[in-house]
């Protein structure tokens, strides 16, 4: 898979209210991160978080993850950036501190 | 009769193949120090420096290499030439993270990356450019 054929895909969640982050060169460097994380362990683990190499064990964090629309609704981004509301899909600079909700359950 | 001890020798050598063949599946996990050894002199003295962080003169930074933050974190140290040792956890075979995870959740319980131990002792977590200013820059 290229990363435009994963940003093309990703886009597609637009249509639920999740929208890929105006700052193009952001998404792109999170979408390498992705694609490096399947060529290595077979499954596209977000790039900010260590994966198990356990597809199952990390299920809640495979793109998009568990934590996403939780956090688009609370901060206005996922964790990674990757992801925002529609409120700031036009927003180049918008990058809110949030903390990883991973280990807080 | 005989069909009955048939029965249960090959229901023993059933068994028998099957203790066999799970036993030679089981993966033995390569002692620590053995899995070390391999790496360059460079990363395993970083993996030691990364047990020991408050022996580090300078900001320690636990990090991914695919990370964003992490990526952030160094162009902003890198900008106000700030010095920093950092260690690439992912970068380590799983033998050798699986104990730097451990380390990193002392410091930071959520294991989230980065994970910034400054020289004085205080942690920061992720990218929060107005905490690094305020604990680096002043």
């Amino acid at each position: 898979m290229s990363p435009e054929e994963l940003y093309a895909l990703l886009k597609e969640d637009e249509k639920k209210g999740y929208y890929l982050h105006k700052n193009h060169e952001h998404c792109m460097e999170i979408i390498d991160g992705l694609l490096k994380n399947l060529d290595m362990y077979g499954y596209l683990n977000c790039p900010c978080r260590l994966a198990n190499n356990d597809e199952t064990l990390d299920k809640h964090t495979i793109c998009p993850c568990a934590y996403r629309n939780i956090d688009v609704k609370e901060f206005g981004a996922c964790f990674c950036h990757l992801f925002v509301s529609e409120e700031h899909k036009d927003d180049e600079n918008f990058f809110p501190e949030i903390d990883d909700r991973i280990h807080c359950e | 009769m005989a069909a009955t001890y048939l029965l249960v020798i090959i229901g023993f050598l059933l068994i028998l193949f099957g203790i066999f063949y799970f036993k030679s599946k089981q993966i033995k996990e390569e002692p620590i120090e053995d899995v070390l050894n391999r790496l360059s002199q460079e990363e395993q003295t970083l993996y030691k420096m990364a047990l020991k962080p408050e022996n580090v003169p300078n900001t320690f930074i636990y990090a991914l290499t695919t990370c964003n933050h992490c990526k952030k974190t160094r162009e902003f140290l890198d900008e106000h030439n700030v010095p920093y040792t950092l260690i690439y956890i992912d970068s380590y075979p799983r033998e050798l993270y699986k104990v730097l995870l451990e380390k990193l959740k002392i410091y930071n319980p959520r294991g989230s990356y980065p994970t910034i131990r400054l020289a004085n002792g205080q942690i920061i977590t992720g990218f929060r450019e107005q905490a690094l200013r305020e604990a680096l820059l002043k």
